[in-house]
């Protein structure tokens, strides 16, 4: 899998539901900017050229919950970086990185993500 | 509840004390529906107290404000790991300070932890501006969309007299 990504080349990372972990949903039912808060990188599997269904069922190996998913163009319009770094557990695991220096996503970039983030399905 | 009429109780009032001293409610009715209660001094502390919890139950715990504390209490349990990638509890320094913020502000906001040991707070006003503060130990980063969406970004020093000025501000631009 090659390093660059394609625009509109889609990201997924699993959120506990709302029945499950509230504390990251809006009363609203919208997504709180806070999921994408993570000190430890925020880790994401990428698409890849592959197939949607293969992704998300390595993902469900290890996570359990919704998966919601944002196109590598949402990152790059609140100039957040993607870096493809696969690791033992998924071969499509990638980080969206505040820059190139800062791991953690600004304020803004986590508020831009949250609104333009799709819910694609439950497990 | 024993009732009575004022000239009664003005012909016998040491009976009538002695019916009050061991317990009885005596109601007296006057003029204008306007009753005086004879109680003992039992009653009276547990009708001043009662009064007193209620009062100060709904100033702590309006309703949004229970639904935040209880929030917060929840937050408060997450166990290292909470977020299956490796993230802390949130310390109990964080804890305190929003919990001090909720029972201060007249806007309640919508509660979330964040795996930055920070607790992140929300608005949104009726014009759909936003406001988020990040709470940290020590320091608070805020973020403001407004209704043009135009964005804003500060660092400020805990202070719930600032943080409340601020939200009031918030408030205060759709009216």
């Amino acid at each position: 899998m090659t390093e660059q990504f394609d625009k509109f080349e889609r990201l997924y990372r699993a959120v506990y539901p709302p029945n499950i972990m509230p504390m990251f949903w809006e009363e609203n039912g919208e997504l709180s900017s806070a999921v994408f808060k993570d000190k430890n990188s925020l880790s994401v599997d990428r698409i890849g050229g592959c197939d949607e269904n293969a992704v998300v069922d390595n993902m469900r190996l290890y996570f359990w919950g919704y998966i919601i998913t944002v196109f590598f163009n949402d990152c790059i319009a609140c100039n957040a970086v993607v870096k493809y770094l696969p690791t033992q557990r998924s071969n499509y695991h990638s980080e969206i990185n505040g820059s190139n220096r800062v791991k953690l996503l600004s304020q803004s970039q986590c508020k831009h993500l949250a609104r333009v983030a799709n819910i694609i399905g439950q497990h | 509840m024993i009732y009575a009429k004022s000239m009664d109780v003005r012909d016998n009032f040491k009976s009538w004390c002695g019916q009050a001293a061991s317990g009885e409610i005596i109601q007296i009715s006057r003029p204008g529906n306007n009753f005086v209660y004879l109680i003992n001094q039992e009653t009276y502390e547990k009708m001043s107290m009662e009064k007193r919890i209620t009062a100060h139950t709904s100033y702590l715990y309006g309703k949004d404000n229970l639904v935040n504390l209880k929030r917060l209490s929840e937050i408060e349990k997450l166990p290292d790991n909470w977020n299956n990638n490796g993230a802390e509890h949130i310390s109990q320094q964080v804890i305190k300070r929003v919990r001090k913020l909720l029972m201060s502000i007249a806007y309640q906001p919508e509660v979330f932890p964040t795996t930055c040991d920070a607790i992140q707070l929300e608005w949104e006003n009726d014009k759909k501006e936003y406001l988020e503060m990040e709470v940290l130990d020590g320091t608070i980063n805020i973020f403001q969309i407004d209704a043009e969406g135009g964005e804003e970004q500060c660092t400020i020093s805990f202070d719930e007299n600032v943080v409340n000025a601020i939200v009031e501000e918030f408030y205060d631009r759709t009216v």
